[in-house]
């Protein structure tokens, strides 16, 4: 996979430094825009792959750069909105935008919409990797299959949810409110007992193909893998 | 030449029947009349008492009368035309040039008095009308800033939360939750009660924007331990998706406040287009549930909960209606409640 250079446009430095190191924390290297009334030129020195350019901006607002940018380039473009700016997608992309997201927003919504974006604008005919890898293990995030070695099982639909976030945050702590929080995102209406549950049914399944000591507990603060 | 007829409602303003008009002349003249009388009555009296033949001086009575007559007729119908027409007034205009339109001419110094207090009147009100709607603006103007502002440090301290995680980052995500609550709700308030709509009305995916709801306040809903059940939303509505999403939230804060932990919220479709979001909550008391549309009511529940403004109901409500939905509620206290929106369409909005 190729590392996509992202270019940030944000004048609140404490949102500017933290999507920014969270980002280069998930392998994209990004620069913040240091002088609002350049930013087309310093764009063109990043020269990235996508921009996340917030709206309401001294000098000029995020829709004139936008503008700007489009005259010269293709680059995939993602507004950062306020809810006061009224924006919605049809807007947002008369606007020369291809996606927007709106403040404030969770890091791990961000993170998954740059890399839609991402892939919907770098890797369209290309086939993708699905795969990831787990414990000593590969999980398929398309059929929803473990593989270890030449065991194979099957997860079901939300062990598979699990699983998948729990592998996206590698090496991280997820709080089970997080997690919770996170497959309610995508219409699994769980609470914690329901979580727990199913986290042990996981590790149990988990263990059928060999893979032991992959989810690990951090007492009082939720799960993680490496 | 005073009018001392306190004529109330239409029949001063509006169309006054034939006689009522004669009556109105004659009280209004009626020095004039009663003088012009008095005149020939001395006449007759003097021709009586001084023995005068009654010849010539019947002529005179005559004519006196005659003429007497006349000029009460010609005046009788330059009044009748001038009441005509101040006829109109009903459709008065708003403005101090549509009054003076309206205003006869004269050349009576009383009328012309009456005339310039009248023209003064409309002009001092076409002010205030003007500035009060300036100072709206204003304040619609400063709101809209202020949620715009407040909403970058709320957006920096939910990115710092995230990524540096503590045991305390999610109780204090839940209370900046609240925080943006508070916020979107002074936002919408604001909005409502201005005249200005940012509506737009296109079809849209209910799913989409009851998911979109629910997922919202997700994680207070796993805070307390409530279940959701989302059954099949699939329809089309005509509606505006901010709006609509914002008074569905409303609900489901109300619910999440009012039901214990291990309580169930529902959320279902009623053909043909109707949403249902049924709790299993402390419900609302009878007394109350006639009145929980009121703004600032909180009822005998929101005086027990410390959080509870008594406008989100009200805001909804006026959502709502700005939208032409309607809604309904029904509860059972120690059961539950039940919110039914009506996501369908009167005829009359539809253009």
């Amino acid at each position: 996979m190729d590392t996509y250079r992202i270019f940030m446009v944000e004048d609140d430095p404490v949102i500017a430094q933290t999507v920014q190191q969270h980002l280069i924390s998930w392998g994209y290297p990004t620069r913040c825009a240091r002088d609002f009334s350049r930013v087309l030129e310093e764009f063109r020195e990043e020269s990235p792959q996508l921009v996340l350019m917030d709206i309401s901006l001294p000098f000029f607002n995020g829709y004139h750069w936008c503008r700007e940018i489009r005259r010269i380039s293709r680059v995939p473009v993602m507004f950062l909105s306020s809810s006061s700016d009224n924006l919605d997608i049809v807007t947002a992309m008369n606007m020369g935008a291809d996606d927007f997201i709106s403040k404030p927003f969770d890091l791990s919504v961000l993170t998954a919409k740059v890399q839609a974006l991402l892939r919907r604008t770098y890797e369209m005919g290309v086939p993708q990797d699905t795969r990831l890898r787990c414990g000593s293990g590969w999980l398929d995030m398309e059929d929803g299959t473990l593989q270890n070695g030449d065991c194979t099982i099957t997860l079901t639909r939300g062990e598979l949810k699990i699983l998948r976030i729990l592998l996206e945050n590698r090496g991280r702590v997820v709080s089970r409110e997080d997690l919770a929080v996170q497959l309610w995102q995508t219409d699994s209406f769980v609470d914690e007992n329901t979580l727990s549950v199913a986290v042990t049914r996981l590790r149990r399944r988990m263990k059928e193909a060999g893979l032991c000591e992959v989810i690990h507990t951090k007492k009082g603060m939720g799960y993680w893998v490496d | 030449m005073r009018s001392d007829s306190h004529e109330k409602g239409d029949g001063v303003l509006g169309r006054l029947k034939g006689g009522a008009y004669l009556s109105g002349y004659l009280r209004a003249r009626r020095r004039s009349l009663l003088c012009g009388l008095c005149c020939l009555l001395a006449l007759v009296v003097v021709t009586v008492l001084g023995r005068l033949p009654w010849g010539v001086m019947g002529y005179t009575v005559l004519l006196c009368a005659a003429l007497l007559f006349c000029f009460a007729v010609v005046g009788y119908i330059d009044y009748v035309r001038r009441l005509r027409a101040l006829e109109p007034w009903e459709q008065y205009g708003e403005t101090p040039d549509s009054v003076e339109n309206l205003l006869p001419e004269t050349q009576d110094p009383l009328e012309k008095r009456y005339q310039a207090l009248l023209l003064r009147v409309c002009q001092e009100k076409q002010e205030l009308r003007e500035r009060a709607r300036q100072e709206a603006r204003e304040n619609t103007d400063y709101y809209a800033m202020w949620t715009h502002q407040i909403k970058t440090p709320i957006s920096a301290m939910r990115l710092l939360l995230q990524t540096a995680p503590s045991e305390r980052s999610d109780e204090l995500q839940a209370e900046l939750f609240r925080i943006e609550q508070y916020v979107e709700m002074a936002l919408s308030y604001q909005r409502l009660s201005s005249d200005s709509s940012d509506l737009v009305l296109r079809k849209y995916s209910l799913a989409t924007i009851v998911k979109g709801a629910v997922r919202k306040y997700a994680r207070l809903f796993v805070r307390k331990g409530i279940r959701v059940q989302l059954g099949d939303m699939e329809a089309a509505v005509l509606t505006d998706e901010k709006w609509l999403g914002f008074a569905i939230g409303q609900i489901l804060s109300n619910s999440l406040k009012y039901t214990p932990s291990g309580g169930q919220v529902i959320l279902a479709k009623e053909d043909p287009c109707t949403l249902l979001i049924a709790d299993t909550g402390i419900g609302i008391a009878p007394e109350d549930l006639p009145r929980v549309f009121e703004k600032g009511y909180t009822g005998l529940n929101g005086r027990q909960e410390r959080s509870s403004t008594g406008i989100g109901l009200y805001l909804t409500q006026c959502a709502l209606k700005k939208l032409g939905h309607s809604i309904e509620i029904q509860s059972r206290p120690g059961r539950g409640t039940l919110v039914r929106i009506d996501l369908s369409h009167r005829e009359s909005l539809l253009e």
